[in-house]
């Protein structure tokens, strides 16, 4: 790559560009409304381009606060944020291309923010959280670890993290809404973080913005900033100012919300008192003298905002279903429609964990012993703060309660027993029951996993998924399955002396992970029809065991689709 | 319950197998007769080395007839080394162990010897084979040929047996649709027996039905295996229809000559000798045939789709009564098996 070279190509593209310094700075000048602007790039040492080309833009300031565009601290050039980079593909093997979208991409940005005030303004808002960042330091203050509700009102609490605490939500430092402080939901984040050991930090207060100023450039800028802000209060949030200034203390911690289409917005300042005399917030820049104002980065720890940057959907949280059979593909399942946002789950299981299914299950050897149940209920609850979990040692049999079934949004049986669920379905069917139910099993040897899913009053249910396709009448082994029925399908490992389907912890997390899906596609409204869903795993180990497998398998080239239920065979669902 | 489910009704019905009691009793006619025909060809010194089933029963096509005669095709074979050079020696035994039995009406014909029970509605064909090494030669004349007039001649009657039951035709799931050939086979048998009167009826035979079947045969299952007789039966009628089987001789007339030759030796024209007549008749009731499974797939009610079928089939062809209740429903039709193991687990 020459520069003289890109130099050429920019030059014959129409771009104003010069070099110099002994071919190392890169200079164009473009313009913006009439008005000169420039970049400059300096050429790397080497001749290898691995990522779009960067261009610094010179006295950045003279159109305003830019968004997109991060000034050095004396303000003579700031650089320009044009995407993720790392996700581009660059054509390097022609890097006059490569120079020229880059400095395209550059100039476009620049122009817009300075020539479109409203989508300036929108994309300063965007960004605060990463320019806020700029001018925090992670060694006078740490990141704040923050979580409130609309119940709250303002009224929090902060404290430090818990002493000699070296790692988890215990070393960091914690806000609290008042709500949250007793809330039994938030009970497991509590304890994680320790919060009754924690000391208390001086007196907090959360304010919520109607209007946001971008976040300043330079530090000292932060009180003119602050002062701007509390200026700018809501009629409501400086009511809630003013009684907080009637608090005198050595420290404040004022926590700042503004609303955005994308989510919440927070910052929040440390005010610590420079004479270590207690003290009530400044509310103008004469008052901001006696205090050392360090900008504080907030994680938002909302519900709200966790649950859909990690994810999961926040609609989901007021949910609640039954997860009956909690082995390998139930307590799988049971985690993946936990960490899709699911509010309440109710896992029934007879059985205690036993270590022959150690590496095909969520529990591990410190459960061995103890009921399935309850121990994936509780290690749902210990990961996932905002979810209730209840749980029994019942089968599936009992489940068979029309009014109990009510309270339910879904019911997902995962046990693995044909008989059992044919009947069950029979006592739904015939007692009418609306709750939607979800039978999901997986086959042995990797050949595959399935899901149905009913709904009524959708036509499609059970029966239609075990028809025999030789007679059209109701079938004992359902019509979805890969491995053709009335084979010797068990094996027995030496001395062990039981028989056991063998499949794998990848069979029953791809089953329980493709039944999640068809459960959450329900839940979240888009999902209206009974449905089916199967993957199709390799024939290799049963055809190595001699194991005839189904017409289906051989034809089937749907995994992951989703398909109807419905079977016009079916004399349940067709008249 | 869909079409399908009244085709198997149908197709039970119409299905003639070892279960059968009609074909019980035909089987222990057929096997006393031929346990006579044995011994006497043994006294004769050309013992039989072989003997198998033909036809229907040898195809596992056989349906209940509508009316007339139940019929066994029974092959029996002899050595070559041992066989007599007169082919009408061995069918002239068998006669007189017919006639000893009593049968009145035992006939030679040309391509075997027949008896009929006039009392059980059984029909036995006694087709006789000699045999060196895989080579088979079928006793030809009537019981006063000359010799211009009977022969051994070249036969293969296990070869078309085999070309019929073959199922490496299939890709995959070859017993699958080899049973749905089977009942195309039937359904298109039964049709045969109720759109047709005599002469043209028995003019249709069997073992021409079912080679254009297999030839044109075009299986319908669905992923789950499931078979859709109708579409089969559909796209088959529309291939034996366009397979160049009918030749017109009388465009003005639209008159047709129908030939499908034997897929094994001695290939001849299974309908060598029928007339224009003959096969105009078939061609047209065959395109009759076909709009009306073209119109039953238009059809979404399955009541109105089985009484078309009714039209094609007869009276054997379920048509469901109108439903009493909108839901709640079991389906009819349960597995006959006690218990099945599955490899479904979680």
């Amino acid at each position: 790559m020459s520069p003289h070279e890109i130099v050429d190509y920019l030059d014959s593209c129409g771009f104003d560009v010069t070099i110099d310094g002994a071919n190392k700075r890169l200079t164009v000048v473009f313009d913006v409304a009439g008005v000169n602007a420039k970049l400059f790039h300096l050429f790397p040492d080497d001749d290898r381009l691995e990522a779009l080309p960067v261009f610094f833009f010179e006295n950045p300031l003279q159109f305003g606060h830019l968004a997109h565009i991060v000034s050095n601290e004396s303000r003579t050039f700031g650089s320009v944020c044009i995407g993720d980079t790392a996700t581009i593909s660059i054509n390097y093997e022609v890097p006059t291309l490569v120079y020229k979208y880059s400095l395209n991409r550059h100039i476009e940005l620049i122009r817009r923010a300075a020539t479109d005030p409203r989508w300036n303004s929108k994309e300063l808002v965007r960004e605060f959280t990463p320019n806020w960042a700029l001018i925090c330091d992670s060694n006078t203050v740490p990141l704040m670890y923050c979580a409130t509700t609309l119940e709250c009102k303002g009224s929090i609490q902060t404290k430090e993290s818990v002493p000699k605490a070296k790692y988890g939500l215990k070393s960091q430092l914690l806000t609290l809404g008042s709500s949250l402080i007793k809330d039994p939901c938030f009970k497991t984040l509590r304890e994680s973080a320790n919060w009754e050991k924690r000391p208390l930090s001086g007196k907090s207060i959360m304010l919520t913005l109607d209007k946001l100023d971008p976040a300043p450039i330079n530090i000292s800028d932060l009180q003119q900033w602050y002062v701007s802000t509390i200026g700018n209060l809501s009629l409501g949030s400086k009511i809630d100012f003013q009684n907080h200034a009637k608090l005198t203390s050595r420290r404040h911690w004022l926590i700042f919300n503004r609303r955005t289409d994308t989510g919440v917005v927070r910052c929040a300042i440390r005010l610590t008192s420079i004479d270590d005399k207690k003290g009530k917030l400044p509310s103008n820049i004469n008052e901001c003298s006696r205090w050392k104002f360090d900008p504080v980065r907030v994680s938002n720890l909302d519900r709200d905002a966790v649950l859909p940057r990690s994810g999961a959907i926040p609609l989901l949280q007021d949910k609640k279903v039954l997860i009956v059979g909690c082995g390998s593909v139930g307590s799988e399942l049971s985690q993946a429609v936990a960490c899709a946002g699911v509010g309440s789950i109710h896992i029934s299981d007879p059985e205690d964990f036993t270590i022959d299914n150690l590496y095909r299950h969520t529990l591990s050897l410190s459960h061995i012993g103890l009921t399935k149940s309850g121990c994936v209920a509780s290690n749902l609850e210990q990961h996932y703060p905002w979810i209730t979990t209840t749980w029994d040692c019942s089968t599936l049999q009992s489940k068979a309660d029309v009014t109990a079934l009510k309270q339910y949004d879904l019911v997902i049986v995962a046990i693995g027993s044909p008989t059992l669920e044919r009947q069950f379905h029979d006592f739904v069917s015939s007692n009418s029951v609306k709750t939607p139910i979800m039978y999901t099993w997986l086959e042995g040897y990797g050949v595959g996993g399935h899901a149905i899913l009913d709904i009524p009053p959708s036509p499609g249910c059970l029966r239609c998924a075990y028809l025999d396709p030789d007679t059209c009448g109701q079938g004992l082994a359902s019509n979805l399955n890969f491995i053709a029925p009335d084979q010797d399908i068990t094996v027995t490992l030496a001395g062990c002396g039981f028989q056991f389907i063998p499949y794998s912890g990848i069979a029953s997390k791809s089953t329980a992970a493709m039944a999640a899906d068809l459960a959450i596609r329900f839940l979240d409204g888009q999902l209206l029809q009974s449905s089916k869903v199967s993957w199709k795993g390799s024939s290799d180990v049963a055809a190595a065991s001699e194991l005839t497998l189904t017409h289906r398998y051989h034809h089937f080239t749907d995994s992951l689709v989703i398909q109807s239920l419905l079977n016009s065979e079916c004399d349940a669902c067709v008249n | 319950m869909g079409l399908q489910a009244h085709f198997n009704t149908f197709h039970g019905k119409i299905k003639l197998g070892r279960e059968d009691d009609a074909y019980k009793k035909a089987r222990v006619r057929d096997d006393s007769i031929t346990a006579d025909v044995k011994a006497a060809f043994r006294d004769e010194g050309y013992p039989v080395i072989d003997d198998f089933l033909l036809g229907s029963h040898g195809n596992n096509t056989a349906i209940h007839p509508l009316s007339g005669d139940l019929d066994i095709d029974r092959a029996l074979v002899i050595d070559d080394s041992q066989a007599p050079e007169n082919p009408l020696d061995p069918k002239k035994k068998t006669l007189s162990v017919l006639e000893n039995r009593g049968f009145k009406k035992a006939k030679i014909k040309m391509p075997c010897v027949v008896a009929d029970y006039l009392s059980d509605n059984v029909h036995i064909d006694f087709p006789i084979y000699k045999k060196s090494g895989d080579q088979y030669s079928l006793a030809v004349g009537k019981r006063n040929s000359n010799e211009q007039n009977r022969e051994w001649a070249d036969a293969d009657p296990k070869g078309l047996r085999n070309w019929v039951k073959d199922q490496s035709v299939y890709y995959d799931s070859p017993e699958k649709h080899q049973q749905q050939y089977r009942r195309l086979v039937r359904y298109l048998k039964r049709w045969r027996d109720f759109k047709f009167v005599d002469p043209t009826l028995s003019k249709i035979y069997s073992i021409g039905l079912t080679v254009m079947a297999k030839e044109c045969f075009v299986p319908d299952l669905n992923q789950e295996g499931f078979p859709n007789d109708l579409s089969s039966l559909s796209k088959t009628v529309d291939n034996m229809l366009n397979n160049g089987y009918f030749t017109c001789i009388d465009i003005k007339d639209d008159r047709h000559k129908v030939r499908v030759d034997l897929p094994v030796k001695p290939y001849r024209d299974i309908f060598d000798g029928s007339s224009s007549g003959t096969g105009t008749q078939f061609r047209n009731k065959l395109k009759n045939m076909l709009t009306k499974l073209e119109d039953t797939e238009e059809l979404n009610n399955v009541r109105e789709q089985c009484k078309l079928m009714r039209k094609l089939f007869g009276d054997d062809f379920p048509v469901p009564d109108l439903p009493k209740t909108p839901e709640g429903k079991k389906a009819a039709v349960y597995s006959t098996s006690g218990a099945v193991g599955t490899s479904q687990g979680a």
